[in-house]
Parts: C-alpha cells; structure tokens; sequence
C-alpha cells in the first residue's frame, strides 16, 4: 500500500528535472491515505513489456483507456479534494508511477532520466506537472486518465465512454481542454458525433461548437440538445 | 456574460437580482460579495438561491408573439475549474421570487465556484425576426456572477507587498537615486512598499499597461520580473537578519514574537523553500533553530536566496518572453 504524498508546493516544467535529479529536494507531505497500486502496475507492466525497447506512440497511446479505468479505480476511495491537489498528480508522476510517465510519453524508461529530462521538450516535461487548470490536467499524465474516468464511468455503460475518450489523442485535448469538458453531456455528445470524423472536421467542428455555446447556457442541455446543437 | 461576446439578438445583463446565502456557521461574506467556506463551516452546507426578475425583462428579451406564454426558464448555473465541474440548478416561482436551494458537500469542492442566474429559452422557433433568440437554450438574460470560495487560496505573493509611484526628485531622501527605476521601503510596520519612480520616461505608461502579448507587455514582465526578484531578495534578507538579531538576544525567548504581522506571513509562505522540512510551520522552526545555533547565514542569504527566488516566481520568464518578440522582428 502507498501512502499518498503532496509536494509543498507545485511543480513546474521549470523545476521538474531538478526534482527528478533529486525527488528529496522540494518538501512532500503525507496526506493521510493509503493507496495499493499494485493492479494499475500489473496491467502497464503487461502492456509495456520491459520498459527496455521503444514503442510508437500509437502502441502506447492505447494503454490509456485500459489504465484510466484501472487507476480510478485505484483511487476510488481518495476524497475529491485531495484528488483536486495538483501537487498530489506531481508526486504520483516524478515518484511513484514514473515509470508509467516514462514509458507512456517518452517511450522508455532512460537508463539516467535526469540527465535525459534536462534535453526533453516541454511537452513532455508537462506530463509530470501542470496547474489546476484544463489545460493543466489534460497534459499530466495521470491526472487526465483519472479525472476523464471519473466523468465518464456510470453504472450503465461502465467505462464505454472512457474508453472512446482515449482513442483520439488529439480529440480527447480538444474535447477537455475546453470549458465544455466539464460537462459530462457535451463529452459524450462530442465522442459519437466526432470520433469517427477526421481531425480537420473534428477541430473546426469543436471552434463551431464553443461559438456557439458563447451564447447557450450549456448546462440547460441534455445530449440530444448539443448534438443538434453540433449539427447546426 | 463576458461584455466581450457578442450577442446577435436582444439580451439583458440587468434586472435580475441573484443572491446565494447560507445560515450555516463559519460561511461569510466578503467585502466583493463573495461566500467564503472557512474551516469552522460544516462540510454539508444547504445554500438558498433567490432570484429576482424585473417586471419588464422579460417583454424586453421576447417577440410580442410570445410575451403571453413566455418559453423561458429561470436557472441558475454553476462553473468551477478547479472543482471540475459544471451544471445548472433549476428554480420553483414563488409568487414572482424563484427560488431553490443547493447542498453543498464542502469536501467535493476546491477553489472557487462562479454561480449565474440566466433566463434561457426552453424551446426552438425558427419563426421569429432574427433579432430575437430563438433556439432552445440560448441565453436571454443574465446576472452577475456570484463566487464561492471553498478554500483560503494561498495569497499571491504580491499581496503583501503595496506599490506606489512617486516622483524621486520630489522626494528630499530619494533625489539621490533619481535615475533608479524603484525603491523598497520597509520602515513602515504594515507592509512593505515598492516606490516606483514616476520621473523615469515611459515606466509608468509602460508598467501599468495590460496586455498580454507583445513588446511592451514583455518588456513590462521583463522589468516586473527584474523588480520582484530584487525586492524579494531585500525582504526576505532583511526577515533573516531581523531573526538572527533576536535570536542573539537573550532576553527575547522566540524570535518569530519580534516579527511584524507581514513578515511572518511572508516568513511562512517562503519558509517551505528557504528551509527542509514538511510543512510550513516545521520549516519556519527549523530556520529559527538554525539561526538560533549561531550557524552561519552566508550559505542561506548568498547562495540560496537567489536560487529559491528565481525558483518561486520563475523569473526566467521575463527573458523569454522578451527573446520571444526579439524573434519575431
């Protein structure tokens, strides 16, 4: 079982491959609860392989649907309000899970990954770290998997949606890094009308949709409502 | 409603009265009108919501043709980021006053919540002149927002530091430094205060400007940086010194008692990144033991201050963003 940890104080794409070099250098503090692991390892291990050789970014991109729903269901038991914590998604990703962050956004597990942080771009230094924002969730590399599953999953259709989120890497950006990610409707709405469309189609179809929306009170609409809405 | 959007057909931003309040202890107001959860407040608070609408609002956002059986529907919407979340709470008419209550669980929120109260439409009319909205969820009116915060943010660092622009010729001790861009004054016991010299050409019509892109705004950020970086590095060194000069005296048994209100708050929010430890109030003591064991400062005021500092605010922002607009030409 893991103890969860929260850094002091955020991380930044600054200050990141300092913390990497020497993960004792920024404070932590316990938060009180304890975690196991141990299923959301097992499944990146069989998906992974050894860590050793390079997969391509689309091999690796679908292991998010799988271990989206397997880390939320890790955390299930954590309060929301320790899962808002930013710096709790910074310790997870420069500690606990890094080998996941490696794996899944760099391809590998370096052999020295503080002297190969320091030559990466800050897309991927983005992935350990990020604001409480929309933007800043959708780029950490375990706070997207597990906040889209929380919004996601119902006792219904399970992790169906979850699992469409994650087919498009670049729909699933456009779709949360917007305010009307928020909202459960419209993401679905979003997945069945755009995630067969092409990216061109579905990127001036979202600009459109946010157009909209500058006009509509969202909130009022039921996902038959945005999908004429998107149809408009 | 940002002013910014436009909206093709009639709207209202006036004639509502929206108001969200709460009996529950240790839930207060603060002078921006904004409900503030502090500790003390229970963890499932019931929030009641009024709204008011003016006699004429709704004639004015409405075709004659629809007036009689207006097709609208007074909600309330909530949006929080940080709590991520977004969703609409909807409203009983009692004569004239709709009304409805939200029950807020205190430990599913973080940060801030921004309520509205809007009349949107509830059904489509393709009929209608085009200065009238017509589709199914379009705005019609709306209020102002309200803000919920549920937790103490953490008060940005230049909070407790006032600014002022004065003229340094006008000023017998600071004619001497005509030529400099700023000065700290902490003499006064409540706050520091950044003088900032109105005398230098452009600084203040460049400093106080607002946009967001650009040269002068990168220029601006430059400076401001270059400002914060320095102003910081005196406050937190003079802190340091004002410890260690209680520390020596033996009467005084705590050193941190002889610090003003301001300095220890600034104390605390730095004390995590000037000195090991788990939290704030653990690292504040170990500085205090440190300097109280009469060991040596240089290596904390010389080689650490700058580094944290750079660290904390990202200074280097300002160089980037100017190499940035240096690019572009």
């Amino acid at each position: 079982m893991t103890v969860l940890h929260r850094y002091v104080y955020p991380l930044t794409v600054s200050n990141v491959a300092a913390v990497i070099k020497d993960t004792g250098s920024i404070s932590t503090e316990a938060m009180g609860i304890k975690v196991n692991f141990n299923k959301f390892r097992v499944k990146f291990k069989s998906l992974c392989g050894d860590g050793k050789s390079v997969l391509s970014d689309s091999h690796r991109a679908k292991w998010d649907q799988y271990l989206a729903e397997i880390l939320y269901g890790c955390m299930s038991e954590v309060p929301l309000q320790i899962a808002y914590d930013m710096r709790l998604w910074h310790w997870l990703c420069t500690v606990e899970l890094s080998d996941f962050v490696w794996s899944r956004w760099f391809g590998q597990i370096p052999d020295q990954p503080a002297k190969v942080i320091l030559d990466t771009p800050r897309g991927f230094r983005e992935r350990f770290v990020g604001s409480p924002t929309l933007h800043g969730v959708s780029r950490n590399a375990l706070a997207r998997l597990y906040w889209c599953a929380r919004a996601l999953y119902n006792k219904q259709e399970k992790h169906k949606y979850v699992r469409k989120a994650f087919q498009k890497q670049d729909l699933f950006q456009a779709i949360f890094e917007r305010r009307l990610g928020l909202h459960t409707p419209a993401v679905r709405a979003c997945l069945d009308v755009y995630l067969t469309e092409p990216e061109d189609v579905f990127r001036k179809g979202l600009k459109r949709l946010d157009h909209h929306l500058t006009t509509h009170a969202l909130e009022s609409m039921n996902i038959k409502d945005i999908k004429e809405l998107i149809m408009r | 409603m940002s002013s910014k959007v436009f909206y093709p057909y009639r709207t209202r931003s006036t004639g509502i009265k929206f108001s969200l309040s709460s009996i529950a202890d240790g839930v207060t107001r603060d002078n921006q009108n904004r409900l503030l959860f502090n500790g003390e407040c229970p963890n499932e608070v019931e929030l009641q919501i009024r709204v008011e609408i003016a006699d004429d609002l709704i004639q004015s956002v409405l075709h004659d043709s629809e007036v009689k059986n207006p097709p609208v529907e007074i909600i309330v919407t909530f949006q929080s980021i940080s709590s991520r979340k977004r969703f609409a709470a909807g409203l009983k008419n009692h004569n004239g006053i709709f009304q409805g209550s939200f029950r807020c669980i205190r430990t599913d929120w973080s940060g801030k919540l921004e309520a509205r109260a809007l009349v949107i439409r509830t059904n489509t009319n393709e009929k209608l002149p085009t200065s009238f909205g017509y589709a199914k969820g379009m705005n019609l009116a709306w209020s102002e927002a309200l803000e919920i915060i549920f937790e103490k943010q953490e008060e940005p660092l230049g909070n407790y530091v006032q600014s002022l622009w004065i003229s340094f010729k006008g000023r017998d001790n600071l004619r001497k430094y005509e030529d400099h861009m700023f000065a700290v004054d902490t003499t006064l016991k409540q706050l520091p205060v950044i003088l900032l010299n109105s005398d230098i050409p452009n600084a203040r019509d460049i400093l106080d400007s607002r946009g967001t892109h650009g040269l002068r705004a990168r220029t601006r950020d430059a400076t401001f940086f270059m400002i914060a970086h320095q102003v910081w590095s005196s406050i937190l060194s003079e802190i340091i010194y004002n410890l260690n000069k209680a520390a020596i005296d033996e009467q005084i048994p705590d050193p941190l008692d002889t610090l003003g209100d301001w300095e220890r708050k600034v104390l605390t929010n730095w004390s995590t990144v000037l000195y090991p430890g788990t939290d704030s109030t653990e690292c504040t003591n170990n500085l205090v033991d440190h300097i109280k064991r009469g060991e040596d400062l240089t290596q904390l005021l010389m080689e650490k201050l700058p580094s944290i500092i750079q660290e904390k605010l990202q200074t280097y922002r300002g160089f980037t963003g100017l190499v940035q607009e240096v690019k572009k030409q």
